[in-house]
């Protein structure tokens, strides 16, 4: 029979977020344990080898394993077991874990539990790319993590669809190791990445950026061929007519990530549809009693260093929680306005100050952030610049949330 | 090497065919041209196991889909094979459809399916509430199987029971002298007393090595899977009333042993019979069809896309239905237009092509035939307890590889060692599910790599179907250097 | 081309040069951190390269490294090519350099990962 053990808190997942969120929970005094599936702690950040982690969090640029290193750092010396090389088989809202080891199945009760479990990559059956099937077809992640950590090169004539950063990021690297990338599609009309990423990465190479273009069809019996690009419409149709045929061996999707709640739906966890992600409250308590969630597995963040700010709050909540449960608060819903891609936390304590953190639909200079409560003006403030790609913040006093019913946050465009 | 029987494709229908002869102490080879069973119509079909309400009466088709579902619990447990009779649902969605459900039901009974039965529209409600139904007519013998895992199985069966099985073979001729068939292919040059010509789409072309001359028509059919999680709307098969159009069963759904929703094949002749790309236009009619059979399904969680083909004896338009074609020709048995319900039939037609062979070789019951394989244990489908025990014995099962279907290290070395000697990631795919998840090897790809280069594979070797789907191109620094 | 993207931070502010007979000036940069980053990207493009060079004896493959400074655009591709021919022996610690060859004054490639020897 599996072995069982008792711990206050249960972190799952040993990344940025996970590592951070066990740190907190151990330093509030709470008996607490990671588990991770990798054999090494670090999440995706072993895999990143590229700068620009830790400007918030340590003020240094540093690299993703860099970044790492300082959580793993704090983790050892926090004393937190870590269950490596192993997979939460089951967890339920009681908050008991199934867990294969490689030592056995162990049983976890904990008293609270940290989903940090990340995010899984948007596939080529997911966006619905026609075609045949074969080989040379990769998420970004998956071939980043072949070329940077299991040292094999994935193809040398590339087309990258998807603007992000990761994209961005892997039609450099690819380069950098002597691949030619043809160019990189983007469906949308702007680019997708931060504008330094062009530059590092498109522009210092001379790589074409298409924009309003997607691949509409792989070619290719049993290697890639060559794709189809298209542009699109205003709807992101495909033009009929515009399809032209590029010669490459390797498609390289960067389409978007989908956080991995597949464990929080086991525990009857709650799920917003906008984030794909947990409903949660400014305690980033989902709404299972005792669950919480953070970083990607919550929303996907685009800087690594906010995922692990908002894991610290996460494990000190739960680690709270753990030793003496709920302190029931009035909270009140906060809803997606107008041009908003997704808000959280979607439920705050009006008797509290709260941070929220949103998305825009869409980029813009000049904006106005509203905050109403139903018709009434709780809060107005200009950024000069918004864009989806990076995630916003947004205080609110308790004094500005006095009466309130509900919140709604909206972006009104320059 | 000369061989009593000679079998040319790895599809379901030859190696229930190579695993018929095993029964018998004669020397049987089959020759398949991919790398692996079930590569071409076997390993893209909805594996249905029919019931035969759907086969135009009086043909083979509904003689050997009736009789070989009645083979399907017992051949299934022999070959340690999932198995389920969940039963087929058809309904008429439109009043105009009635009658044609009426036309179906007279079919069934024709052709004496167990079982079938019509269904009030209440009925068909209480039984499948998802489903937009204003009759039915059910068929409760319809059952679902994996048909690659099917194929694997009566292949490593046949192996084990003496059969020599030669992947990556390409038939390239055939000619007689003095009653033996000379068989060249890519592997080499053998004889035989008797070839079974089971190579599906390519049988025509093999055919005509030895100077047979035979149309068939190449039909591609494109499916499309759904996410587990919106999978369980339907718990049977659900078909409609087929178009008046002839050439099809129109957009049918299939839950399939695994626990996906399947929709599809569709249904298009095409020009060259090796072009199993998927099209924009079909993959819309797929998802219009099921959303017309079940209004509520969510069919934007779509996890992959892929096509089959198959060869139909008739040309598109005929009014008819072909039926299977099953000729002898001076011990070269030739077997054409073999598509639905082939897989289901399959165990009859080996039946039927033994019996051809009957008066010209002699067919002596081996003792040591084994009728029962054992295929590899499936960590998922063990109780918490079992599960335990498996992980202390052998830490290689406390590894979960693929975390969308739960296959452990171990299962990934099984399948990487299995009988036939198949070291592909299409190999593994069929044989333990990963990389079949919703994250498509996002996570499981460089896991089973690692494992591949473990086991010894060389990273130019790694592929995803055989020679030329290499998936690298050497070493992280290699176009630098 | 007279303008340049700033890559400093995540504002990316377009900077333009602009010349009045001898005297030059720099218009957009929201910071001084920028003006810097402007003026060199003029005349001598640099840029911080992270990669991975090959290591014997540890667990993985590849160890992941970084410059030590940033280098001249133009000498990227001859560094890669460099870094492409060298292996490293484990155990390497964070920090530590693995490769200084004098493409630009000083810069050196270090680890950015520690990795013990594979028992």
């Amino acid at each position: 029979m599996p072995s069982e053990i008792e711990v206050d808190v249960v972190v799952i997942g040993g990344g940025p977020a996970g590592m951070a969120a066990a740190v907190a929970a151990s330093k509030e005094g709470a008996h607490t344990v990671i588990i991770e599936r990798e054999r090494r702690l670090g999440g995706i950040l072993n895999q990143c080898i590229h700068a620009g982690f830790g400007l918030k969090l340590y003020s240094e640029d540093l690299t993703g394993p860099e970044y790492a290193a300082r959580l793993v750092e704090d983790v050892q010396a926090e004393g937190v077991k870590t269950f490596l090389n192993s997979m939460v088989l089951d967890l339920n809202e009681r908050r008991e874990l199934i867990v294969a080891t490689d030592g056995g199945i162990v049983k976890i009760k904990a008293s609270s539990v940290v989903l940090a479990m990340g995010c899984r990559e948007r596939t080529r059956g997911m966006v619905g790319i026609v075609g045949t099937r074969p080989a040379g077809v990769y998420t970004a992640g998956v071939a980043q993590n072949f070329i940077n950590v299991r040292n094999l090169m994935v193809g040398k004539k590339i087309v990258v669809l998807g603007s992000g950063d990761i994209g961005l990021i892997m039609a450099r690297r690819l380069t950098l190791e002597g691949a030619k990338v043809v160019c990189v599609a983007e469906k949308m009309p702007y680019c997708c990445g931060l504008r330094r990423n062009v530059v590092q990465c498109l522009d210092d190479f001379g790589i074409p950026l298409l924009l309003g273009h997607t691949v509409t069809e792989i070619r290719g019996g049993r290697r890639v061929e060559g794709v189809v690009l298209s542009r699109v419409d205003e709807r992101f149709n495909p033009v009929a007519g515009s399809e032209r045929e590029v010669e490459c061996d390797t498609l390289l999707l960067s389409v978007g990530l989908i956080p991995e709640n597949e464990l929080s739906r086991k525990a009857g966890v709650a799920l917003d549809e906008l984030t794909g992600g947990p409903v949660v409250n400014e305690l980033f308590e989902t709404s299972v009693s005792g669950v919480f969630a953070c970083g990607n597995v919550l929303h996907v963040h685009d800087v690594a260093d906010r995922a692990s700010l908002e894991a610290y709050e996460a494990g000190r909540n739960a680690a709270r929680w753990a030793k003496d449960q709920a302190q029931d608060a009035d909270r009140i819903p906060v809803y997606c306005g107008e041009s908003v891609q997704y808000v959280l936390p979607q439920r705050i304590d009006a008797s509290k100050d709260s941070t929220l953190m949103f998305r825009a639909i869409r980029p813009g200079k000049k904006t106005s952030i509203i905050v109403l409560d139903g018709k009434r003006l709780i809060k107005e403030k200009c950024l000069d610049y918004v864009n989806p790609a990076e995630m916003e913040t947004f205080h609110v006093s308790r004094k500005e949330l006095e009466g309130a019913k509900s919140i709604e946050l909206s972006i009104e465009y320059g | 090497m000369l061989f009593d029987v000679l079998i040319v494709g790895g599809g379901v229908v030859g190696c229930a065919i190579a695993r018929e002869f095993s029964r018998y102490a004669l020397k049987v080879c089959l020759l398949e041209n991919e790398a692996d069973v079930s590569c071409g119509t076997s390993g893209a079909n909805s594996g249905v196991v029919h019931s035969g309400l759907k086969e135009p009466s009086g043909t083979l088709k509904a003689l050997y889909c009736v009789e070989g579902n009645a083979l399907f619990p017992a051949l299934c447990e022999e070959l340690n094979v999932l198995f389920r009779r969940c039963g087929t649902l058809v309904v008429a969605v439109s009043e105009g459809e009635v009658e044609g459900l009426e036309g179906e039901f007279a079919q069934a009974e024709k052709n004496g399916v167990v079982g079938v039965r019509r269904l009030s529209r209440q009925e068909v409600s209480a039984m499948e509430p998802n489903v937009s139904a204003m009759e039915g007519v059910f068929a409760p013998t319809g059952g679902i199987v994996s048909p690659y895992e099917l194929t694997i199985a009566l292949a490593e069966n046949a192996f084990e029971n003496g059969v020599k099985m030669g992947l990556n073979a390409e038939v390239t001729g055939i000619t007689r002298k003095n009653g033996l068939f000379k068989v060249s292919s890519s592997r080499g040059s053998y004889s035989a007393r008797i070839v079974v010509n089971s190579a599906g789409v390519s049988a025509r072309k093999v055919a005509r090595m030895v100077g047979i001359e035979r149309k068939t028509y190449e039909c591609r059919g494109e499916y499309c899977i759904l996410d587990k999680r919106v999978s369980g709307v339907i718990s049977r098969m659900v078909y409609p009333v087929p178009p008046k159009r002839v050439g099809g069963f129109g957009v049918h759904l299939t839950p399939t042993i695994h626990g996906n929703l399947l929709i599809g094949p569709s249904d298009e002749y095409v020009e060259d019979g090796s072009n199993l790309a998927t099209t924009r236009g079909k993959l819309r009619e797929l998802l219009d069809g099921a959303k017309r059979l079940v209004p509520s399904l969510d069919v934007k969680s779509a996890i992959h896309e892929y096509a089959g083909m198959r060869a139909k004896i008739v040309a598109e338009g005929s009014k008819k239905r072909g039926d299977f074609k099953i000729e002898d020709i001076d011990g070269f048995i030739n077997l054409l237009g073999i598509e639905s319900p082939g897989l289901t039939a399959a165990p009859r037609i080996a039946q039927h092509v033994r019996e051809l062979v009957e008066g010209q070789i002699e067919l002596k019951a081996k003792e040591s035939f084994n009728p029962k394989r054992k295929g590899i244990t499936r960590f998922d489908a063990l109780s918490l307890k079992e599960k335990s025990a498996f992980v202390k014995e052998n830490p290689n099962y406390g590894e979960i590889v693929c975390r969308c279907e739960n296959v452990t290290r171990q299962e990934v070395i099984d399948a990487l060692n299995n009988p036939l000697g198949v070291k592909t990631l299409k190999g593994v795919k069929y044989r333990v599910r990963s990389l079949m998840g919703r994250c498509q090897g996002g996570y499981c790809l460089p896991k089973i790599v690692d494992i591949m280069r473990e086991e010894g594979i060389e990273p130019k070797d790694i592929t995803l179907k055989g020679e030329g789907s290499g998936l690298f191109i050497g070493d992280t620094k290699c176009l630098l250097k | 081309m007279d303008e340049v993207t700033c890559i400093v931070c995540p504002n990316g502010c377009r900077i333009a040069k602009k010349n009045h007979g001898r005297k030059v000036t720099y218009v957009g940069n929201g910071c001084e951190k920028g003006l810097d980053y402007a003026r060199e990207e003029f005349i001598n493009p640099k840029r911080m390269i992270t990669t991975t060079v090959r290591i014997s004896g540890a667990r993985e493959p590849l160890l992941s490294v970084r410059t030590s400074a940033p280098i001249a655009r133009r000498e990227v591709m001859e560094l890669m090519r460099r870094l492409s021919e060298i292996e490293v022996n484990a155990p390497v610690k964070a920090g530590e350099v693995v490769f200084e060859n004098g493409l630009d004054e000083g810069v050196v490639v270090v680890s950015t990962k520690n990795l013990d020897i594979d028992s």
